[in-house]
């Protein structure tokens, strides 16, 4: 097995230390107070307006939490390590971890800022979804966040109790719905039952998410309290008349259908990132995940990492979060930074993927296919030390073969093929593995030490990624007498490299063409995703494989 | 279902189940319901009048007093406690469905049990089979001296009625008395053989407790305490209740 | 600067981060775990990929393992439990009580012959991951019933029959609570007679199951069943037992372990039943969809499991459009149970003076900053404080390990 990895030469380079907050709300001042604290410079980049703390109620908090809120904003507005941009646009972004070049504008100036990390830490929106209900907004049907706004009010209350006024919620019909939503209803459910004996709430909701801090506690409150929840996996009907909304429901407990003309009806609110993560995924080339939100469902990436090192996303803006979560989110995004920019000077690979400036004609794929966005051009493209993750995917891909891993060269890895194969006593069917170093180089080598069924002739090859997998690996296994090879990546969606095993069956799905045109029997290559605790697995595709070609 | 709509129109006025909450240790928990169909899973009265008890509870929070005073189901809840078993929340439907027998008029009440409890009033015994006390003394020494003779194992063993300072006091149900009298037997062996020291009562042995079924409150003190006392008369220290 | 020396109780996924993370900044770490292995009941999960990753996390608790066992200033400490904490000028001082340790892990070289020699099965433990080292352990009855055999057996001369408890006094700067949760015991629910019936078991018995066999098995038959059925919430959301608590992690492990079933046997079976679904990864709404096209979900919790011919189980359930009971046969029942305190939580507020909730975890003493607790010096991460998934675990992990530096004044 190469160890080259380990023996890498070391060099120390100098970074820019200062770090981006992008978000003026809750989750970018808290972050921007604690990157302050560990002595780092903070620009923190306001794209709403002067520092407003995103609206408390948004995190599940009763309004009083508001003042510790301004408390928190006051405090890193006084703060001389922050440096605060109000009405700030992020225009570009240029460069690498330790040595971004960030374009922008504040209240309509130009602005140029040289940073070494940046933290994407984006406010939430809530909007309510009266349309998917085919409702209109009114005096009577109102949105979560203004029912919220009335029930500040403490006449509103002393109403609802005096006037024995019902009010219905909701939710969980046009969205699945989530914790920190469901908490700022049972939050409004409790407010109603407390004002007044006299006062009613019913629920119309599918599923309760109770899935938070004391929200099965909430909801039990509010049930003892009197609020009564219909629970059911179909929507009421509701219709809007005149002089109020009038539900409809059949009611699966008691089989029958149930009418209530409620004072008020609050309709559930969606929560989601706002239209600025899109843009900034496209400015900082950072991926954009599922629901809009700036991180793919990758457990590598949780729970602050992007794919690119050195921006990280917090709080809200890679997932609905409450602020304890929001907080351990900056926290973990402060030790990252720390460990990336720790005194302004780092120590590097002095070679990770390295660019044959002779060989390369800057044809950018290499730039197009890094999951990493570590790489970069002058006149000929440039690999990132600090950002390189050395998967090799550009290695793979450079159509001019002028990108090599250092550990993991084309030469090195066909030296060992070589060797492996010839290695193998003759009549054990010859089975090379190519296996992620993330993945099935784990559970192959847990199979073994477990004891499990193993071919014989099973050789494993160390690659740090599948996307490392060149055709031309594949092709050499079998020219140097390999009976049967595996290809075996992550899972989808567990690749480090996130493309990595995209690219390692696209390139094995080629193979098989290439394979039937010279006459070798495609079952003999077999390309699988595996996890590293896996082992059974591993040495059942590797048995199955033996008795394929046995 | 084809019946009318329900309608709702907010906090009623103490309605049936805000009584019953009153009335009830952390009221019940009758709030509480998860709606999880624990309860309705398990009780063997699910389906019977086309009612389940998360419906029965459900209707009672609704404040439809008028269904749930009157539905016949409650006469069949055999008052077996599983839905309290196995509620999570621990919600107490069995005393709900309690107070719901009893706001019915007595005479409206099933027959049986109205008979049974008015003939466990009628004599000293409380027994709803009617049978006295010279009758139970009587099933009672016949059968022991049947059983000293045929098993002479057991030749020593005693069944005593109103026995001064016994530890314990126990009732019985009077069905086995009155027809499956060897029934009795095997609990005498066991009492024997652990060397218990026990009695009957003359009065109150009648251990069934049809005017709980009934729900007919005064009834069962007087059925209650007409054995109670007897035990405390004899200077019992425990009452070993049967039923 | 002089070194700090912090001290993690718990080696589960939890310390194990925490552990890697305070390291990475050169501070010296005593990772203590009570059990033979490190990882905790995490390092025993399977993988929950379908024909894609699920995001379960199981593989992050194996890597976190790796990259702690590679980490030079890390100390693990196992079958090791502390018995006294006292703290004097900002200093812990913590007593342990380690071993016996049967097998010297400098000689070890986990070739596994104790454990398939062994004359009893049981008297050798086998850990979870290759990472786990040594990867074998013996018990103390095992040593004591079969003392010749382990004598003799190791060619490399790495068991000592006669290895005795020894005790070890640290000098800490900081603690770290890392000592996990409980699985619900689901004999506290006694209607689904689990100990009665061999198909009918539990969230955790079945990653055990899948584990060994390499999919999902009866384990009366060891045969793989054809219809199966999930009950969430055992022993969650439960005032009766005083858990008034949603434990979060059943329905991602019963709809994931579900779907990677599906993805292995389409032809499965499968019934959820439940009373709220909770959300499982970022893409929910999608998820959720796939499941229910795959499988049946059915608001309404069974009571009553009833053996049937062929070790089968039929369950009555509640039908709530009829409004009857129904009976349906199950090959088996898995009862999702739910994240429990640890038992031990009592004993361990008494040990280092901190405070527990209402529900007994952990107490954590700042409502938006979960990892301090009650007493200066002294942070809690993980289970220990509550329910929490793998990905919610490592992350409250990683934010300790920063209050722990920020206490520490460590900076880089």
């Amino acid at each position: 097995m190469t160890t080259a990895k380990n023996t890498r030469e070391m060099e120390k380079i100098e970074i820019a230390t200062d770090v981006l907050v992008i978000g003026g709300g809750y989750t970018g001042l808290k972050a921007a107070d604690s990157i302050a604290e560990t002595g780092y410079r903070v620009i923190l980049a306001d794209q709403k307006d002067a520092g407003t703390p995103g609206q408390s109620s948004l995190f599940g908090l009763q309004p009083d939490f508001q003042n510790s809120l301004d408390g928190l904003k006051d405090a890193v507005k006084a703060n001389s390590r922050v440096e605060f941009l109000p009405e700030a646009r992020i225009k570009t972004a240029a460069g690498v971890p330790g040595d971004f070049t960030i374009r922008l504008t504040s209240d309509g100036t130009e602005i140029e800022k040289k940073v070494g990390a940046i933290v994407v830490a984006t406010d939430i929106v809530s909007t309510p979804l009266n349309h998917i209900y085919g409702l209109d907004l009114s005096d009577r049907v109102i949105s979560l966040s203004d029912f919220e706004e009335k029930l500040s009010s403490a006449d509103f209350k002393k109403k609802l109790d005096k006037d024995k006024q019902t009010v219905a919620f909701l939710a969980g019909f046009a969205q699945d719905g989530n914790p920190l939503l469901m908490k700022r209803i049972l939050d409004s459910v409790l407010a109603v039952e407390e004002a007044g004996k006299n006062a009613t709430a019913y629920v119309y909701i599918n599923d309760i998410k109770v899935a938070g801090d004391n929200l099965e506690r909430l909801y039990k409150a509010g049930r003892d309290a009197g609020a009564i929840y219909f629970k059911s996996t179909q929507p009421p009907e509701i219709k809007q008349q005149n002089d109020g909304p009038a539900i409809l429901l059949h009611d699966p407990v008691i089989r029958s259908d149930i009418e209530a003309e409620p004072d008020y009806l609050v309709i559930e609110e969606a929560m989601t990132p706002g239209q600025v993560n899109s843009e900034l995924a496209d400015i900082l080339r950072i991926d954009l995940g599922p629901m809009g939100f700036l991180q793919t469902d990758n457990v590598h990436r949780f729970p602050v990492h992007s794919n690119r090192e050195g921006i990280y996303v917090i709080g809200s803006t890679r997932d609905i979060q409450d602020l304890s979560d929001t907080w351990t989110d900056v926290e973990n995004a402060v030790l990252d930074i720390k460990q990336l920019l720790g005194d302004g000077t780092k120590e590097v690979p002095k070679f990770c993927a390295v660019v044959d400036r002779e060989k390369c004609v800057t044809c950018l794929t290499c730039y197009r296919c890094c999951p990493h966005g570590a790489i970069y051009w002058d006149d000929k493209a440039v690999i990132s030390p600090v950002a390189c993750q050395a998967c090799g995917i550009c290695a793979s891909e450079c159509p001019q073969e002028a990108i090599q891993v250092t550990g993991y060269s084309d030469d090195e890895l066909l030296e060992q093929i070589r060797t492996e194969i010839s290695g193998i006593k003759n009549g054990d069917p010859k089975i090379l593995a190519f296996c992620c170093e993330n993945s099935a180089l784990e559970a192959g080598r847990t199979a073994d030490l477990f004891h499990y069924n193993l071919p014989k002739g099973l050789r494993l090859i160390r690659v740090p990624c599948a996307g490392k997998v060149d055709i031309h690996y594949v092709l050499s296994a079998f020219i140097e007498g390999a009976d049967g090879v595996l290809v075996m990546a992550c899972h989808p969606g567990n690749c480090k490299s996130e493309t990595g095993t995209t690219f390692a069956r696209w390139r094995i799905n080629n193979a098989y063409q290439m394979l039937e045109e010279t006459g070798i029997d495609k079952n003999r290559l077999e390309f699988v995703t595996l996890a590293s605790n896996m082992a059974p697995d591993f040495a059942k595709i590797a048995v199955e494989m033996e008795k394929r070609i046995g | 279902m084809g019946e009318a709509a329900i309608k709702l129109g907010g906090k009623k006025e103490s309605t049936f189940m805000d009584k019953v909450k009153e009335i009830l240790p952390d009221g019940g928990n009758l709030n509480l319901c998860l709606t999880c169909g624990a309860c309705s899973s398990g009780c063997p009265a699910t389906g019977l009048e086309g009612m389940d008890p998360r419906k029965f509870l459900r209707m009672a929070a609704l404040g439809l007093d008028e269904e749930i005073t009157s539905t016949p189901w409650v006469w069949h809840c055999t008052m077996c406690q599983r839905c309290i078993y196995v509620c999570p929340m621990k919600i107490d439907i069995p005393r709900l469905v309690y107070y719901a027998r009893q706001s019915w008029p007595r005479e409206e009440r099933p027959k049986g049990l109205i008979n049974s409890c008015d003939m466990a009033l009628r004599n000293d015994s409380c027994s709803a089979m009617g049978a006295s006390p010279d009758d139970f003394s009587f099933v009672v020494e016949d059968l022991l001296d049947e059983y000293r003779e045929a098993q002479p194992e057991f030749k020593d063993m005693d069944a005593p009625i109103d026995k001064e300072g016994a530890e314990f006091f126990l009732n019985q149900n009077s069905r086995e008395p009155v027809t499956e009298p060897d029934e009795m037997v095997p609990l005498w062996k066991i009492l024997h053989s652990a060397g218990i020291n026990w009695t009957y009562g003359s009065k109150g042995w009648g251990g069934e407790n049809y005017c709980m079924f009934l729900a007919d409150d005064e009834a069962w003190k007087n059925t209650v305490a007409m054995s109670i006392n007897q035990a405390k008369s004899l200077g019992c220290k425990t009452y070993l209740n049967t039923e | 600067m002089e070194e700090k020396q912090v001290m993690i109780m718990g080696g589960g996924i939890a310390g194990l981060t925490a552990a890697r993370d305070l390291a990475e900044f050169g501070v010296n770490v005593h990772l203590i775990e009570k059990s033979s292995f490190m990882g905790g009941y995490a390092i025993g999960y399977t993988c929950k990929a379908s024909t894609e990753c699920l995001q379960c996390g199981a593989c992050s608790v194996e890597k976190t393992l790796k990259e702690a066992t590679e980490t030079p200033n890390i100390e693990f400490h196992l079958s090791t439990t502390v018995e006294a904490v006292s703290s004097e000028n900002n200093k812990f001082s913590a007593k342990l009580k380690k071993g016996p340790f049967f097998i010297d892990p400098e000689r070890c070289n986990n070739c596994g012959l104790c454990y398939e020699k062994s004359p009893e099965k049981g008297a050798v433990l086998r850990g979870y991951s290759k990472n786990n080292h040594p990867l074998y352990a013996i018990t103390a009855e095992g040593i004591q019933s079969h003392r010749d055999f382990f004598a003799s057996v190791c060619p490399e001369g790495a068991i000592s029959v006669d290895a005795k408890a020894t005790s070890e006094t640290l000098g800490v700067d900081a603690l770290i609570v890392a000592t996990g949760f409980e699985p619900f015991d689901p004999n506290q629910k006694p209607t689904y007679r689990y100990a009665e019936h061999a198909n009918v078991i539990t969230g955790l018995d079945m990653e055990r199951i899948k584990r060994t066999h390499g999919a999902l098995v009866r384990p009366s038959d060891g045969q793989p069943p054809e219809k199966i059925a999930f009950i969430q919430c055992v022993g969650s959301r439960d005032e009766r037992l005083g858990h008034l608590w949603c434990s979060r992690v059943c329905c991602p492990y019963a709809l994931r372990s579900a779907q990677s079933i599906k993805t292995q046997s389409p032809e499965m079976d499968i019934t959820i039943f439940y009373m709220d679904i909770q959300n499982i990864g970022k893409n929910f709404p999608e998820f959720y969809q796939t499941c229910k096209s795959d499988f049946r979900f059915i608001r309404s919790i069974p009571v009553d499991i009833f053996g049937e011919d062929n070790d089968r189980l039929s369950l009555r359930r509640f039908d709530e459009t009829e409004g009857t009971t129904v009976m349906e046969t199950f090959d088996l029942v898995v009862l999702s149970i739910g994240i429990m305190p640890n038992s031990e939580n009592p004993a361990i507020s008494k040990l280092l003076g901190i405070e527990l909730d209402q529900d007994g975890f952990i107490d954590h003493n700042d409502a938006l900053n979960q990892t301090l607790t009650s007493q200066n010096g002294i942070f809690v991460a993980g289970t220990a404080s509550g329910p929490n998934s793998i990905p919610g675990s490592m992350a409250q992990a990683g934010h300790a390990a920063g209050e722990v530096l920020k206490y520490l004044g460590v900076t880089q």
